[in-house]
């Protein structure tokens, strides 16, 4: 009995062998071990090699650089423009730019808890005590100032 | 039922509407449009064809920067052949068999030149982070497998076994005989087969991946 050629075993697993030796390969594989434990290393093999599956991650235009003029300059080759530090400086400035942004808006709200009122009139003991010159923080100071009459 | 017998039932105008193949150029098509000087052509070749010509010229060259740049030369290659160009053979592997010589030239180039400690760092990181630890191992120990056979059965096997080239769309693309080819082949996956003997790919298997899935490097 003359064994299967062991091309036609692997066309046979890759289903590419044509349809009238696939069925003489296939007969003569079922009656003899020799070439059936052949064809399932084979197929064995097959199967493990489609664990090795790539897929491009990244879809450039590759059309728009073949196109551009400095590849249509007859054999000079177009290069792939790569700026590695470009995206890493974007994103520290933005980190910066809402940092400073931020703390604007913190410092302003801290300072001024509430609006000041334009044209409120100040209390009478201030004109009582002549300290219409003082800055705007006296009557402040005064007001929080314990009584001396409720002290001890 | 094709257009042409449908075209009894319907308007003859709406059967051209509905005829897919009126709207899809063929490649060929696309090579004489770009010949006249349509780039445009280009674009949709290229939409078309890309991501199986990066996918071959990575796995002849193991390296995502490598098969880009591969990948774009073809492109130019395409550009500058496209008003001689005359159909042969099969477009894709008129296609192959640039890509092919491409990374060839690629490969010969990298092995005059130092590998840089880039290089050796790009290459740890392709690996998709988010897959089962297993299952990467196996895709790492199925490529290190392939990539220590002699080149040639390397190159026969990425066009047969991923590619899905015939023997003689083989022999078109590398130009070796047809007996080389199958030659090649056998002993190729030969030794895959005892590579397997000799790997962590039986403890791999047992531990539940015995159907492998496909796995993205």
């Amino acid at each position: 009995m003359e064994h299967a050629r062991e091309i036609e075993l692997i066309e046979l697993v890759a289903r590419r062998l044509d349809p009238k030796r696939k069925k003489a390969v296939l007969t003569h594989v079922q009656d003899c071990p020799v070439c059936r434990t052949k064809l399932e290393g084979i197929k064995r093999t097959w199967t493990l090699l489609g664990a090795w599956q790539v897929q491009p991650a990244r879809h450039m235009e590759m059309a728009t650089l073949a196109d551009s003029p400095r590849s249509r300059e007859k054999g000079d080759r177009a290069s792939i423009i790569r700026f590695p530090g470009v995206a890493t400086a974007a994103r520290i400035a933005a980190t910066i730019a809402v940092a400073v942004l931020a703390g604007y808006a913190s410092g302003r709200w801290s300072i001024h808890l509430t609006p000041p009122v334009s044209g409120a009139q100040p209390p009478q003991y201030v004109s009582v005590l002549g300290l219409e010159m003082a800055d705007s923080f006296s009557p402040l100071v005064l007001q929080d100032e314990p009584s001396s009459g409720q002290e001890g | 039922m094709s257009v042409a017998e449908y075209e009894p039932y319907c308007l003859p105008a709406a059967a051209k509407v509905f005829s897919i193949k009126d709207e899809l150029p063929s490649d060929t098509e696309l090579m004489a449009r770009l010949g006249q000087g349509d780039v445009s052509a280009l674009g949709t070749l290229a939409e078309r064809h890309q991501t199986r010509i990066l996918s071959v010229a990575y796995r002849l060259l193991g390296d995502w920067h490598k098969a880009e740049d591969v990948a774009q030369e073809t492109f130019l290659r395409l550009r500058q052949a496209a008003s001689r160009y005359e159909p042969q053979a099969r477009f894709t592997t008129w296609l192959y068999r640039i890509v092919h010589n491409l990374s060839m030239d690629q490969q010969r180039k990298a092995m005059k030149a130092p590998v840089s400690l880039e290089d050796a760092q790009a290459e740890r990181e392709d690996p998709a982070q988010d897959s089962p630890v297993e299952r990467r191992e196996l895709a790492e120990v199925v490529r290190n497998a392939v990539g220590e056979l002699s080149d040639r059965q390397r190159r026969a096997v990425i066009l047969h076994r991923y590619e899905g080239l015939s023997h003689e769309e083989i022999c078109e693309v590398t130009g070796w005989s047809k007996s080389a080819v199958e030659s090649l082949l056998v002993r190729a996956y030969e030794n895959l087969r005892k590579n397997w003997r000799h790997t962590r790919i039986l403890q791999i298997e047992t531990a539940g991946l015995d159907r492998p899935k496909a796995f993205n490097t």
